[in-house]
This record gives C-alpha cells, sequence and structure tokens, in this order.
C-alpha cells in the first residue's frame, strides 16, 4: 500500500510504503484469541518513484520521438520514390531523343558514303591520286561515324527498359559468343574450365558458372562488351587470356571477368562506364562499357571494375540468382 | 530473270538520295524491270487503288514487288502497309521494309502487320547492291505468287 504523506512544517512531499499487521492476545478465561493492537512500518520510498516516474516519462518522449523520425523517413522515402520515377521518365525522353536522333543521322551518312562511291565509279579517270586518298579517308570516317551511330542506337534503343528475365546458363551464352570471334573450343582442364583459342593463341578461360536470373539477349551484351574490352587491350607482344569466374551468394551471382592486359589507372575505374569516355584512342566509341553498366542497373545489379597497371583488370558484375523471385 | 524482268516494281520513298542509290543498285545488279516511284504512302495507296492521280490503270499497272520506306510524310510506310495487308486485292504482293537502322520495335511491328521482309539497308553501297539483288531474285524470279 502506497500512501501520500505530507511532512509537517515542510512542503515536500514524500512518498512512503505502509506495511502494518494486526497484533492478537490469548484471552487467559476464554482462551480466544482478542484483537491487541497494530503495528505499522512507513519507508520512504520517494527516490524510486521518482525515478520510475522519470523512466515513463523517457520511455514516452522516446516514442514521440521515434514515430516523428519514423514520418520524416516514410517523407524521405516517399520524395525518394517520386525522384526516381521522375529521372526514369526523364532518362526515358532523353534516350528516345538520342534513338530519334542517331536514327536520323544515319540516312544522310548513308547517302554521303553512297555518293562517293559513286564519284570513284563515275569519274576515277579525272581524279588524281591525291583526290583518292581523300576520299579514302572520308569513306574511313564515314564507317567510323556509322559504328558510332549504331552503337547509339544500341544504347538507346526504346523497349530495352523491358527487361524479359528467364533462367538461363551463362556458359552457354560464352561459348556462342566466343565462337563468333573465331574461338574454338580446345579444352577442358579438371576443375571443369572450359577453355576457348583463336589464331594467335589468346584465350577465353570459362570456369563452372551458376544459373542466373536475368534478360539473356542483354546479357549476351554484357558478355561480349566485357569480353572484347578484356581481349583489345592486351600488352604488345603477349597473347590475352580472360578468364570468366563467377561467385554465389543466396541472392546474387557476382561474375567476374579477369584480363591479363595493360590495365586501367585508378583515377579512371568510374569514369570507364560513362558514354563516350575513352582512355585512349582506339577504334571503339566509347559506349560499349556504358551499355554494359546501363544493362546491369536495368536489372538491379551493380558493375565495377579493379584494376592494376599492367597487371590487368577485373570487371564484376552482379545478377540475381536463379533461386531469387523478386526480380521485376 | 529473262522470264521476270517485265514485272514491275514500286518503290515507295520520299527521300531523293535514297530513291537515286536503289536505282542504281538495281541497275548494278542488272535489274531491268519497270521502276514506280510513289513519293509516301497516300501517293502509292492511289497508285495501288487506281485512284488520284493514277486514275488510268495503264500508267500504274499492278507491281510484282514492293519496296517500302517507313518513315514518311501524309501516310508513312506502317500505315500503307497495313493497308496493303487488309486489301484482298493487294495482301499478296510482296511488300519488303527497306530501313536504317534495326530498330527491335519496328521489326517486330511491320512483321506483325504483314512485312514479307525487313531489310536493314547497309552503309557500304557493294553490300547493298548484294543484297538487292538477292531480294530481287527471290522474290521476282524464285517465288511463285498467286495474284488475287
Amino acid at each position: 500500500m502506497e500512501i501520500e504523506f505530507n511532512v509537517k512544517n515542510t512542503d515536500d512531499i514524500f512518498y512512503g510504503e505502509v506495511n502494518s499487521s494486526g497484533m492478537y492476545e490469548k484471552n487467559g478465561v476464554t482462551d480466544a484469541l482478542e484483537f491487541d493492537g497494530t503495528v505499522g512500518v512507513i519507508r520512504d520510498i520517494s527516490e524510486q518513484k521518482k525515478s520510475r516516474e522519470e523512466l515513463v516519462r523517457a520511455h514516452d518522449e522516446l516514442e514521440i520521438r521515434v514515430a516523428k523520425r519514423t514520418n520524416e523517413l516514410v517523407e524521405i522515402n516517399k520524395t525518394l520514390k517520386q525522384e526516381i520515377v521522375e529521372r526514369k521518365i526523364s532518362n526515358k525522353i532523353l534516350e528516345e531523343f538520342a534513338f530519334a536522333t542517331s536514327h536520323n543521322l544515319k540516312e544522310p551518312l548513308r547517302s554521303i558514303s553512297g555518293y562517293f562511291e559513286f564519284l570513284i565509279e563515275d569519274y576515277s579517270g579525272q581524279l588524281g591520286e591525291g583526290a583518292r586518298n581523300y576520299i579514302d579517308r572520308i569513306q574511313n570516317r564515314i564507317h567510323k561515324m556509322a559504328r558510332l551511330i549504331d552503337d547509339l542506337l544500341e544504347i538507346s534503343q526504346p523497349g530495352r527498359h523491358q527487361i524479359k528475365p528467364v533462367r538461363f546458363e551463362s556458359i552457354e551464352i560464352i561459348a556462342e559468343l566466343a565462337q563468333s570471334m573465331q574461338f574454338s573450343e580446345t579444352d577442358s582442364d579438371e576443375r571443369g574450365n572450359r577453355i576457348f583459342c583463336d589464331y594467335y593463341n589468346n584465350r577465353i578461360i570459362v570456369a563452372p558458372l551458376p544459373m542466373v536470373l536475368a534478360d539473356p539477349l542483354q546479357i549476351r551484351l554484357v558478355f561480349k562488351n566485357l569480353i572484347a574490352n578484356g581481349l583489345k587491350f592486351h600488352k604488345p607482344g603477349v597473347s590475352s587470356i580472360v578468364r570468366i569466374l563467377a561467385d554465389t551468394s543466396e541472392t546474387h551471382v557476382q561474375s567476374k571477368i579477369i584480363d591479363n592486359g595493360i590495365g586501367i589507372e585508378k583515377r579512371y575505374w568510374g569514369n570507364i562506364f560513362k558514354s563516350f569516355y575513352q582512355l585512349q584512342n582506339c577504334s571503339g566509341s566509347g559506349v560499349s562499357l556504358a551499355l554494359c553498366n546501363k544493362i546491369i542497373e536495368r536489372h538491379d545489379g551493380k558493375i565495377w571494375c579493379e584494376s592494376e597497371s599492367n597487371i590487368g583488370s577485373t570487371f564484376y558484375f552482379t545478377l540475381a540468382n536463379s533461386t531469387n523471385d523478386e526480380i521485376k | 530473270m529473262n522470264k521476270s524482268n517485265s514485272i514491275p516494281i514500286l518503290l515507295v520513298e520520299d527521300d531523293e538520295d535514297n530513291v537515286l542509290i536503289l536505282k542504281r543498285a538495281l541497275q548494278k545488279c542488272n535489274v531491268t524491270n519497270p521502276l514506280y516511284i510513289a513519293a509516301d504512302g497516300e501517293d502509292a495507296y492511289e497508285f495501288l487503288t487506281h485512284t488520284g492521280a493514277y486514275e488510268n490503270s495503264q500508267a500504274s499497272p499492278r507491281p510484282g514487288l514492293i519496296f517500302l520506306d517507313l518513315n514518311m510524310p501524309r501516310m508513312d510506310g506502317r500505315e500503307l502497309l497495313k493497308k496493303i495487308k487488309s486489301d484482298p486485292s493487294l495482301q499478296f504482293i510482296p511488300t519488303v521494309v527497306l530501313t536504317t537502322s534495326k530498330y527491335e520495335r519496328d521489326m517486330q511491328q511491320t512483321y506483325n502487320i504483314g512485312a514479307n521482309s525487313y531489310i536493314t539497308k547497309p552503309i557500304n553501297f557493294q553490300e547493298f547492291v548484294d543484297m538487292i539483288g538477292v531480294i530481287c531474285e527471290y522474290w521476282l524470279a524464285v517465288v511463285e505468287i498467286p495474284m488475287y
């Protein structure tokens, strides 16, 4: 039992705990128990009471703060979702614009190329060697520009947003790609690695790979660009070796494409995935890695690279594990 | 292609350069068939149905092959293709779509509405000549097509 006491002559209130018990005595005549009085003990529990109240107050305050923070987070989340939607829409508009523009650029380029060929065919007798040389150079640039436009069309093609995920074995895609790049399967080793080799003794070595859940047509492009990239930037006089491996976690498959090429300095690791970014003047358009990045992003995966100068580069990308059903 | 070189070809194309390049390609692969040119889908439809400027059917003979551009003013290639393939008197005329880019949506769409072939024109002229030669050989000399 708790009782509030007002201590005399002070304004203080203290809280006490009262324990009382009745006392009885035996009647000498009747032998019955008779009430004799009460004994009570009052204990000051003000301190406990105060700290209990403080605890309750702190708890209530905490709950209010948590609720407030939760509300703020819900709001932030809503804004972020809205921003993602808006960004997706503006990306889509930009891509459609890039697609339409590149489509329109190709038509006149084709006419220009055609007219130069007619010029050579119809007037070759009147053209000096210098003029022929210029026309050859122009034709070369036209073909380079056509490749660039084709890459642009590839990267900005509407409809590529919709991925059609199925479960498939990456090795089937890689084997077909190797063949189309003039590699033939030469061997497999005791660990189940499949080895593809070309005329120049460049090799593609593929470890056993798990099933993935993704759009096979788009992932084919990723492997194609990453393998071609690994083969292309080789050290002078050294055959290229591109190894493909994968690690599996519960939700994801992380593929690794490792080459023995010239490597990429650390400060460029992020930039190489941007459109039209080139580290050196080469026959490419600087779109292939940007395209890989885009495709992996669309699959809700990640792509990145690590590299060491003169040792080689490793490109990583993640895709949903084939047992994961949560992909959109 | 002796028997077949009198079969008219209709080119539906608004771009003069493309007309010139196709003419030259046909020449190069010895396709001497009479070539008619319509500047857009509407013009081509009038040609095929002998209406408008083509009321005289002598001047607009039924083609045995149509080369079709997709993007044109007034009536584009898709709309014309739909009209051709839904008209019982025109539906069997082989219609080959000529375009510059491999746009998957266009490809699917045009095959869905009945295109007989979808061709991406190469930048290189000689490759284009070879392609046109194969198409003409196939549609004008190899296959047999009902009139109606």
